[in-house]
């Protein structure tokens, strides 16, 4: 895998639109937050449907992940710390979104998109774990 | 086609995961019967070679919960061979870090149990 072109990546610039599609504070009771409200609801959807472009792209580069690369473990320790940076500031979002009548629609595409990114770091995290690819490996010889 | 191989530390975990959500039997079976069909089906976590670790994620129709926060049937695929190694719920532990420890403790009791298969 070749991390430089997975950082620099379209896919990976997505939580900037985010944090657009959030700059008038969510977390604000300030009632001039319709307008915003009702304006990123429409964003909000883009938001989504790059965010599982995202998740395809980085699954696609998973697949094709070289047998023979020497830097597999880093590689997927700055994938990793990426993906857990992103779900973090969504888990913030998240939480800022919640329990607020006028951000139900957000915050249902939220958590959605949350549990996406979520799901993303618990599988890089096993993945950049050497103790279960040498536990793999060994269970694999015996089957 | 390959040879599915069960081992009595998937069974333990998957007995586990049916106590609690015990209408999920017939989700799990039927995910271990697409899962033994086409193996590559599923994603891959990255990096395993020439062997593969997949998962495949299981909704649980009874509890109208969907396979975003559903089961997680986590593989091995061998040449000719694939064993489920773990079964849970997603949230379930909460913490990756979790999740990775529970994945280590059922490898290494796979080992152990196709390691006294074999020498047996």
């Amino acid at each position: 895998m070749n991390s430089v072109a997975i950082h620099s990546g379209p896919e990976w610039q997505f939580l900037g639109m985010a944090r657009d599609v959030f700059g008038f504070h969510p977390e604000s009771e300030n009632s001039s937050l319709l307008p915003g409200a009702v304006l990123s609801a429409f964003k909000i959807r883009d938001l989504h449907r790059m965010s599982d472009r995202s998740i395809a792209a980085c699954r696609a580069r998973f697949e094709a992940c070289a047998a023979g690369c020497s830097k597999k473990f880093d590689c997927l320790q700055v994938e990793l710390q990426e993906a857990t940076g992103i779900r973090d500031e969504l888990l913030a979002m998240e939480q800022a979104l919640s329990g607020k009548l006028l951000f139900a629609y957000h915050h249902k595409h939220i958590s959605e998109i949350l549990a996406d990114w979520d799901e993303l770091v618990t599988d890089l995290s096993i993945s950049a774990d050497p103790e279960i690819h040498s536990l793999a490996a060994e269970a694999a010889a015996l089957l | 086609m390959f040879e599915l191989v069960l081992t009595e530390a998937f069974t333990r975990v998957r007995r586990k995961i049916t106590m609690a959500y015990q209408f999920s039997e017939s989700d799990i079976d039927r995910a271990i019967d697409e899962i033994t069909a086409a193996p590559d089906a599923h994603p891959v976590y990255p990096g395993f070679t020439p062997h593969t670790l997949r998962k495949c994620r299981v909704a649980m129709r009874a509890y109208k919960i969907p396979e975003r926060k559903g089961l997680r049937i986590i593989y091995l695929v061998g040449k000719s061979a694939l064993a489920p190694i773990h079964v849970y719920k997603k949230g379930h532990p909460p913490q990756e870090h979790m999740v990775v420890a529970e994945i280590k403790a059922q490898l290494r009791e796979v080992i152990e149990e196709l390691g006294q298969r074999r020498s047996g």
